[in-house]
């Protein structure tokens, strides 16, 4: 058997694995670790194992991880979302379909000290929904409205997967958070533009707020600048480089906890719940990136990754083909797949064929263009039938919502995440002008 | 995606102990990852005030932030955290479900009982060459102390999880949901 072949077979076996609720980070290290020993035998692998997970776990880079999980949960105890959204809905709400537009404002400013989107979804859901409710909006635009805001979360930086990203592709993350940025507000206001365009379709699903003063919306952006002051600080921080992305991590870590204790008079049963959410989260993740590094090691030994993009590189089909395939299949994985395992699973094996395409773009542009529309489109499979959590998180907390009008509420978000990518593609600039500009 | 709502299950003092155990430990490493923080944000804070950072901070801080991730790896299971593709089975019965996963929980106890028993061996090492790390000499194998120990019970805790769907066929208590993000 040739290296290719065998690295197909493993890989389709994995995938089976993996659609008989193996779950996905055991079903990587069964076959990575299978893979391995075929090729080198046991003896090498099970000498790995004596010092791969300690090497892993302790590496400075991935640590970055848990602390972005542990500000989350501070962020979603610290009572930070109320006045978010009430800001938004003070300079929002007046509008038809106001409320909706709040939600996604207060989303957009919540993902922006939470790198998570199930979190972003279900904290704003507790303070968005009996707002929205209480103006009589319909079931489907309450939900997908928030469903569809929750993925905000994670592009808007700080990002978990764009950490992984960069790390798996050996990217700066500074310049992958600045390159994010943009896209991430393009994704809110054009959340925006859906509303405003569903709602004058139908205008009895979502009806206008009250108008509130001036000194009330001035008022309200009181209440977010502990937000916006944590998000300069972690994310500024990393930008201008006086912080390392682990040490922004641990400052939003403690600024988040502050003002859990300072506002919300977190104690320790609350401190606990933030500690296991985040245990819960992290484990999830390094269990599956324990796998990956097993399974990267056999693919790299297969040489498949390489093989598969000088053969596609040399076949003269043009870039732009391979990069829509790509992310068709990504759409259709999403359908099965989280975010995370989607892009552990398929960039070690997309990413050297990306990089032996031309796409008129430096070889780091390129990199990071193709994170950042990655990314976007593996998190349509967070708001898309059958599996996605984002609703299902949502239409959860709105019991008196079928799911049928959670995914039809979704519908209006989707087209607009779908022009988004097309822009995104069409123009590399939006992803790299800033990148370049403070780069 | 919450688990099917499964009779009572009869009562399960060993699996009250690893529930208990494994929060412990979680809440444990969770700790560890606070203090690798305050730890960091103490540090850097010297660093550009005083110019006066905290020698080898971030070499304490991969030692911490490594044991707690490993350390939250038995709570994870117990909770039923781990990701899975529940699409294509979902058309099976609740009990062939239920049976599949014993079968995976065997797999699973298999492999975080093999990376227990070598890291073992591993931290073992690790102490009989006193590797210590570059700032401060802290020896490495206290870094073990906790990671075998997470693997170990992660490895009965998978064991327990597959006794109790084989014996009874139900889920084990303490399972929250079987999918997230």
């Amino acid at each position: 058997m040739t290296g290719i072949e065998l690295g197909l077979a493993v890989f389709a076996g994995m995938l089976a694995l993996m659609a008989l609720r193996m779950p996905i980070g055991v079903a990587m290290m069964v076959a990575g670790g299978g893979g391995f020993a075929l090729i080198v035998g046991w003896t090498p692998l099970i000498a790995q194992l004596k010092s791969s997970a300690y090497y892993l776990f302790s590496s400075y880079s991935l640590t970055v991880i848990p602390l972005f999980l542990l500000m989350g949960q501070f962020a979603t105890k610290s009572g930070l979302s109320r006045g978010l959204f009430g800001a938004a809905n003070a300079w929002l709400g007046h509008r038809p379909g106001g409320i909706a537009m709040a939600a996604i404002g207060g989303c957009g400013l919540f993902g922006a000290i939470c790198g998570s989107s199930l979190a972003t979804a279900a904290t704003m859901g507790q303070v968005a929904l009996p707002e929205l409710k209480r103006y009589h909006y319909s079931g489907a635009l309450a939900t997908g409205s928030l469903a569809a805001g929750g993925t905000l979360g994670i592009l808007i930086p700080p990002s978990v997967i764009l950490v992984i990203y960069a790390i798996l592709t050996e990217q700066n993350i500074a310049k992958m958070f600045l390159a994010a940025f943009i896209p991430g507000i393009l994704a809110a206001f054009g959340y925006l533009a859906a509303i405003a365009i569903y709602v004058r379709l139908y205008p009895e699903e979502g009806p206008a707020g009250p108008e509130h003063p001036l000194s009330e919306k001035l008022r309200s952006l009181i209440d977010i600048w502990p937000a916006m002051l944590i998000f300069t600080l972690v994310i500024g921080g990393i930008y201008t480089g006086v912080f390392t992305p682990t040490e922004a991590a641990a400052f939003g870590a403690a600024g988040t906890g502050l003002l859990a204790v300072a506002k919300e008079r977190m104690g320790w049963q609350g401190l606990k719940e933030c500690l296991l959410g985040a245990a819960e989260a992290s484990a999830m993740i390094f269990l599956i990136l324990f796998g990956a590094e097993l399974f990267n090691g056999f693919l790299a030994l297969t040489r498949m990754p390489d093989l598969l993009a000088e053969l596609i590189g040399g076949s003269g089909l043009p870039p732009l083909m391979v990069l829509v395939a790509m992310l068709v299949l990504y759409l259709a994985l999403g359908c099965v797949m989280d975010s995370l395992s989607m892009i552990l699973l398929t960039i070690p094996i997309f990413f050297p064929v990306i990089m032996a395409l031309d796409f008129g773009l430096t070889p780091e542009g390129t990199a990071i263009w193709f994170g950042v529309i990655a990314l976007v489109v593996v998190e349509v499979g967070l708001i898309t039938p059958p599996v996605g959590m984002n609703v299902f998180i949502i239409n959860s907390m709105a019991r008196d919502v079928p799911m049928l009008e959670s995914f039809r509420g979704v519908l209006p978000f989707l087209i607009s995440d779908g022009v988004r990518v097309v822009l995104l593609i069409a123009f590399p600039s939006i992803t790299l002008w800033l990148v370049g500009f403070l780069g | 995606m919450t688990a099917p709502s499964s009779p009572a299950a009869p009562s399960d003092p060993v699996g009250a102990v690893l529930r208990r155990l494994s929060a412990a430990l979680a809440v444990l490493g969770g700790l560890l990852l606070a203090g690798g923080a305050v730890l960091t944000v103490v540090s850097v804070t010297g660093r550009y005030l005083f110019s006066a950072p905290i020698s080898g901070d971030v070499e304490l801080v991969e030692l911490a932030a490594g044991a707690a991730v490993a350390a939250f790896l038995p709570y994870c299971q117990v909770r039923g955290g781990n990701v899975i593709v529940d699409f294509f089975t979902a058309a099976t019965s609740a009990r062939a479900r239920i049976r599949i996963d014993a079968l995976h929980g065997l797999v699973f106890a298999f492999c975080a009982g093999l990376v227990a028993w070598q890291m073992a061996l591993g931290g073992i090492d690790t102490y009989a060459s006193n590797d210590e790390t570059m700032v401060l000499g802290v020896p490495v194998w206290i870094s073990y102390v906790v990671m075998v120990p997470a693997f170990g019970l992660l490895c009965l805790v998978c064991l327990h999880g597959a006794a109790i769907r084989l014996r009874h066929g139900v889920e084990p208590a303490g399972t929250a949901g079987a999918t997230a993000e």
